[in-house]
C-alpha cells in the first residue's frame, strides 16, 4: 500500500512512520491536557471559598480523579512519547522504530485506552472517582459499584498493552540500531532519558498491571482480592506504589535529559560529567525500584522496614542531586543564549529544586505523618511533575519544534509565554506549601482555619496558568502558518538530527550518517548501509486490533454484543496480520554495520521477545506475590488435595513439560533442515498445548461444580487469577503457534531461515516455566 | 563451493544427536523431579520444610529448562543480567511485601 498521498486521512490512521506517530502522539497528549486542565479548573473554582457549592461531593471527586489519571498517564507520559518517537530515531541515525506496526498499534492502545476511560462520565454513578489512587476497598464492586471505575480499568489495561509495546520497541531500537560509532556513551541525552525511562517502565508497568487485573477480575467475575481484609488495602497499595515510585522518575526522566540537550545547544559546551550524570541515573533508576514503602508510611506496617525505607528514599534525592548540580555546572561559564527553549528549562530547573527539597521533606516519617495527605503533598508533586517534567516538556518542544515543522515560532510571544506561565505557576502552588494542614480529596472546607486566603490565590494562579496554554497553541499555530523556515540546524545544535532537513525526509537521511572515533557526526553521501532502502509503509492493522480490544472490553462491561463484533474484528484482524506476515511485507533488514553493544549478538527480533519476558517474568511475579501475600495473612487455606486434585495438576504438568520438549524438537529439526520434524514437532506442541487447556477447562468446571467459585474467597481469587492468567498466555502461545505451523506447511522455515520457530519458543518455554512454580504452589503445598 | 554435500552433512547430523540426546535428558530430569516433588507431598515433615523442598525442586526445573530450552546457556551475558535483574525486581517486590506485613 506504498501509494497512499502523504496527506490523506488515511496516511494518518494506517501510518507506521515514527515521526507521523509522532506528531499522533502529540496532538492526543495535548488534547488530553486540555481536557484533564479543564476538569482542574473545575476543581479550583470549586475550592475558591469555603463551603462552595459549585460541584457536587460526586462531581467533585470524579474531576479530581480524572484529572490525575489523565495527566500522569495520557498526558504527561505520552507527551513525552511524542517527541520520543520523533526524535530518538533521528538522534541514533535510524531509519524507524524497531517494530513500525507495533509502534502504531502502542499509539492506537492509548488512545483507545484513554476514550474507554472517558466514556465512563456517560454512565450513570460518572466517571472513576476513587482519587486516582484507586485505593482498596474503595475500588471494589461494594463500596464503588458504578461502571465508570471498570470502564477506567479497562482503559488502564488498554494503556499498559500500549506501554509494554511501546517500551519494547525502544529498548530494541535504542540498543540496536545506533548508526556505526555512536556507542551508548555518545548517545545524545534525550536518548539516554528515554532508555532509562522504558527500562522502567517494563520492570515498574507490570505489577500494577497485576493489580488491576485483579481488581478487573474482582469487578467483573467477582473475585475478592481487594474486598477480603487479608488482601485488601494492603496489597492494593503495596502493588500501585511498586509502580507509582518509579512511574515518577518515569514521568521526569524524559524531562530531565531534553533539558540536557537545551542546556548543550544554549550554553555550547558539553554537559559537564556526562558519564557522571549518567551513572547516577542508573542509580536512581535502581534505588526507584526500592523505595515504594515511602507511600506507606502511614499504613502500620514494620517500623524496621519503614526506617529501611526513609534510609533509601533520602539516598535517592542523592544521584538526583548530582544531575542538578552537573546541570548547574554545565551553566557557570557556558555561553549561555536565553533563547524561549533555554528560559523554559531554566525555569524547570529552579522549579524542579524547590519540590526535590520538599520530598525529601517527606521522607522522615515524623514529618509525613504531619503532611501525609495535605496541599504540602500536593505543593511537592507538583512542583516536580508541573514545574519540574512539563515545564521541561515545554522547552523540549520549543526546542524540536522548528526540527518538526520546518519553522521557527516567535521570540517575542515565546518569552511573553514564559512570563505568564512563571507568574500563574508561582501564584498557583506556592501558596499550596502553606496549607500544610488542609486535607486534600476533600470536596470543600470550613470557614475560619486561615485557608481562605491561599486557595483564593491558588484559584487566582490557576487562571493565569491555564491562560499561557492558549499562548503556547497560538505560537505554534502561527509558526506553522508563517513562521520564518527553520533550515536545518536553526539553534546550532550537535546531534544528528540537526544535520538533516526540516522537516526530514520519510527516510529521514539523503545519505548515511556516521559517529567517527572522536565524537564529530557527519553524513556520508555513500549509501552503504543501504540508505535508500526505506519505502514508506501502511498497515491498517495496528488500528483494527486496538479498535477491537477497546470494543471487546466495552462489551464486557456495558454490553455483550458490541463484544461479539469486537471479537470479529480481532479474528479478522489477526489473520489480515498474519497474511502480511506471511508475505513478509515488513521485514526490514539489519543494516550490516551498526554500534549495537551490548547485545551485538542478539538479533533484534529476539532481542524484543526477551525484552518482552522481562515484564512478563515481573508480572507473574507479581501475581504470585500476590498469591504468597493473601496467603500468609490468612488464618486457614485448603490443604493439598482439599479442594484441587493433586493428579490434575501433575497430568497438566508433565502435558506442559512434553509441550517444550515438542517444541525444542521442532526447531532441532528445522536447524537441519528435517522438515517433517518440524512439522510433526510443531503439530504434537500445539496438540499438548490445546489439551492441557482442555484439562482445566474440565477442572475449573469441576471445582465450580463444588463450590469453589469466584467468590467463595481469597484462595479461589487467587487461584483463578494467577492460573487464569496463565492459560491466557498458552492461549495467546497456541495463536502464534498456529501462524507458524501454516508457514511451516508451506514450506516457510528453512534451515538457514528459522528464527520464528526458535523464538517462539523463548516464550513457550517461559509460559512453561510459569507453570513449574504454579503448579507447586497451588496445588502441593 | 563445489564441495560434495554429504561431506557438511555428517557431523552437522552429529551435532543435532547430541542436542536431541540433552534435549531429552532435560525433559526426563523435569519428569523425574516433578515426581520428587509429587512424592513429597503428604511426607512427616515440617510443612515449612516440604515447601522449601518442592520450591528448590521447581526452581531446578526452571533453570533447567531456561538454560537448555531457552538456550540461556549460551546467550549473550547481558541477556543473561537482564533476566536476572528482572528476577530480582520481582522477587524483591514479593519480599518487600511479605516483610512489611
Ligand atoms: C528528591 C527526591 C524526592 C523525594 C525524597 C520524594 C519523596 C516523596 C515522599 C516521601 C512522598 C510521600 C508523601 C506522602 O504521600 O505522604 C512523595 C510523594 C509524591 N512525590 Fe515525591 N519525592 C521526590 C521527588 C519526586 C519527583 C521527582 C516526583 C515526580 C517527578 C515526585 C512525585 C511525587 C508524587 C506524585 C507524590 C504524591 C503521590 C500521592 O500521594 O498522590 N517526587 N514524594
Ligand atoms: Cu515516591
Amino acid at each position: 500500500m506504498g501509494e497512499i498521498p502523504r496527506n490523506s486521512l488515511r496516511r494518518w490512521l494506517f501510518t507506521t512512520n515514527h515521526k507521523d506517530i509522532g506528531i499522533l502522539y502529540l496532538v492526543t497528549s495535548l488534547y488530553f491536557l486540555v481536557a484533564a486542565g479543564a476538569l482542574a479548573l473545575l476543581v479550583r473554582i470549586q475550592l475558591t471559598y469555603p463551603n462552595m457549592g459549585f460541584l457536587t461531593a460526586s462531581a467533585y471527586n470524579q474531576a479530581i480523579t480524572v484529572h490525575g489519571v489523565v495527566m500522569l498517564l495520557w498526558f504527561l507520559s505520552p507527551i513525552a512519547f511524542a517527541l520520543a518517537n520523533y526524535i530518538v530515531p533521528l538522534q541514533i541515525g535510524a531509519r524507524d522504530l524497531a517494530f513500525p506496526r507495533l509502534n502504531a498499534m502502542s499509539y492506537w492502545l492509548l488512545l483507545f485506552g484513554g476514550l474507554i476511560a472517558a466514556l465512563g462520565f456517560f454512565t450513570p454513578g460518572g466517571a472513576i472517582d476513587t482519587g486516582w489512587t484507586v485505593y482498596a476497598p474503595l475500588n471494589t464492586a461494594k463500596y464503588s459499584p458504578q461502571p465508570g471505575i471498570t470502564l477506567a480499568g479497562a482503559g488502564l489495561l488498554l494503556l499498559m498493552a500500549s506501554v509494554t509495546l511501546s517500551t519494547v520497541n525502544f529498548l530494541v531500537t535504542i540498543f540496536r540500531m545506533r548508526v556505526k560509532g555512536l556507542s551508548l556513551l555518545k548517545m545524545p541525552m534525550f536518548t539516554w532519558g528515554i532508555l532509562l525511562t522504558v527500562f522502567l517502565m517494563l520492570l515498574a508497568f507490570p505489577p500494577f498491571a497485576a493489580a488491576v487485573l485483579m481488581l478487573a477480575s474482582d469487578r467483573i467475575l467477582g473475585t475478592v482480592y481487594f474486598l477480603a481484609p487479608e488482601g485488601g488495602a494492603l496489597l492494593w497499595t503495596h502493588l500501585l506504589w511498586f509502580f507509582g515510585h518509579p512511574e515518577v522518575y518515569i514521568l521526569l526522566f524524559p524531562a530531565l535529559f531534553a533539558l540536557g540537550d537545551v542546556l548543550v545547544t544554549f550554553t555550547k559546551r558539553p554537559i559537564y560529567g556526562k558519564k557522571i550524570v549518567i551513572a547516577a541515573a542508573i542509580a536512581g533508576s535502581v534505588l526507584s525500584l526500592m523505595v515504594w514503602g515511602h507511600h506507606m508510611f502511614t499504613t502500620g506496617i514494620n517500623p524496621v522496614w519503614r526506617k529501611i525505607m526513609t534510609v533509601l528514599t533520602e539516598t535517592i534525592s542523592i544521584p538526583f542531586g548530582v544531575i542538578i548540580l552537573a546541570y548547574i555546572l554545565t551553566l557557570v561559564g557556558g555561553r549561555i543564549r536565553l533563547r524561549t527553549p533555554m528560559l523554559f528549562a531554566l525555569g524547570s530547573i529552579a522549579l524542579f529544586i524547590i519540590g526535590g527539597i520538599t520530598g525529601v521533606f517527606n521522607s522522615s516519617v515524623a514529618i509525613d505523618y504531619g503532611v501525609r495527605g495535605t496541599y504540602w503533598i500536593v505543593g511537592h508533586f507538583h512542583f516536580t511533575l508541573v514545574g519540574g517534567a512539563t515545564t521541561a516538556l515545554v522547552a523540549a518542544i520549543y526546542y524540536w519544534w522548528p526540527k518538526m515543522s520546518g519553522r521557527m515560532f516567535s521570540e517575542k510571544l515565546g518569552k511573553l509565554h514564559f512570563t505568564i506561565y512563571m507568574i500563574g505557576y508561582l501564584i498557583l502552588y506556592l501558596p499550596m506549601h502553606a496549607l500544610v494542614d488542609m486535607p486534600r480529596r476533600v470536596y470543600t472546607y470550613p470557614a475560619g482555619y486561615g485557608w481562605e486566603l491561599n486557595n483564593l490565590l491558588a484559584t487566582i494562579g490557576a487562571f493565569i496558568f491555564a491562560l499561557s496554554w492558549p499562548i503556547f497553541f497560538l505560537i505554534l499555530y502561527k509558526s506553522l502558518r508563517s513562521g520564518e523556515p527553520a533550515g536545518n540546524n536553526p539553534w546550532g545544535g550537535w546531534s544528528l538530527e540537526w544535520l538533516t532537513k526540516s522537516p526530514p525526509p520519510p527516510h529521514n537521511y539523503d545519505g548515511e550518517p556516521v559517529v567517527d572515533d572522536s565524537g564529530t557526526i557527519r553524513i556520508t553521501t555513500l549509501p552503504t548501509n543501504g540508505g535508500h532502502a526505506y519505502h514508506e509503509h501502511y498497515s491498517p492493522w495496528p488500528i483494527t486490533i486496538s479498535l477491537a480490544a477497546f470494543l471487546i472490553f466495552l462489551g464486557a462491561i456495558l454490553f455483550l454484543p458490541v463484544a461479539v463484533a469486537g471479537l470479529l474484528l480481532l479474528v479478522a484482524s489477526v489473520v489480515g496480520l498474519a497474511k502480511e506476515g506471511l508475505a513478509e511485507k515488513f521485514k526490514i533488514p539489519e543494516a550490516p554495520e551498526g554500534a549495537r553493544w551490548p547485545f551485538t549478538q542478539v538479533e533484534k527480533v529476539k532481542l524484543g521477545v526477551w525484552m518482552f519476558l522481562y515484564s512478563e517474568a515481573v508480572l507473574f511475579g507479581s501475581l504470585i506475590g500476590s498469591y504468597v501475600f493473601v496467603r500468609l495473612n490468612s488464618a486457614a487455606w485448603p490443604a493439598p488435595g482439599e479442594v484441587l486434585s493433586i493428579t490434575n495438576g501433575a497430568v497438566n504438568t508433565f502435558i506442559l513439560l512434553t509441550s517444550s520438549l515438542t517444541a525444542v524438537l521442532a526447531l532441532a529439526s528445522v536447524r537441519v533442515g528435517n522438515q517433517t520434524g518440524l512439522k510433526a514437532g510443531l503439530l504434537a506442541t500445539f496438540i499438548l498445548g490445546l489439551a492441557f487447556l482442555l484439562n482445566k477447562a474440565v477442572e475449573w468446571n469441576e471445582i465450580f461444580q463444588h463450590g469453589f467459585t469466584f467468590s467463595s474467597g481469597l484462595p479461589a481469587a487467587a487461584f483463578y487469577i494467577t492460573t487464569g492468567a496463565h492459560g491466557a498466555h498458552v492461549a495467546a502461545g497456541l495463536v502464534v503457534l498456529a501462524y507458524i505451523i501454516a508457514k511451516a506447511f508451506k514450506g516457510g522455515y528453512t534451515r538457514e531461515n528459522h528464527s520464528t520457530v526458535e523464538y517462539f519458543g523463548l516464550y513457550w518455554h517461559f509460559v512453561d516455566i510459569v507453570w513449574v512454580f504454579l503448579f507447586p504452589l497451588f496445588y502441593l503445598i | 563451493m563445489g564441495l560434495p554435500l554429504p561431506a557438511v552433512l555428517p557431523d552437522l547430523e552429529e551435532a543435532v544427536d547430541v542436542r536431541v540426546l540433552v534435549y531429552v535428558a532435560v525433559w526426563v530430569a523435569l519428569v523425574v523431579f516433578t515426581v520428587i516433588e509429587l512424592m513429597l507431598v503428604g511426607m512427616p515433615m515440617t510443612p515449612i520444610t516440604i515447601a522449601l523442598g518442592i520450591l528448590g525442586l521447581a526452581s531446578l526445573k526452571a533453570l533447567l529448562i531456561a538454560l537448555f530450552y531457552q538456550h540461556l546457556i549460551g546467550e549473550a551475558a547481558w541477556v543473561k543480567i537482564f533476566y536476572a535483574f528482572a528476577l530480582l525486581t520481582a522477587v524483591g517486590l514479593v519480599v518487600g511485601m511479605i516483610t512489611g506485613i
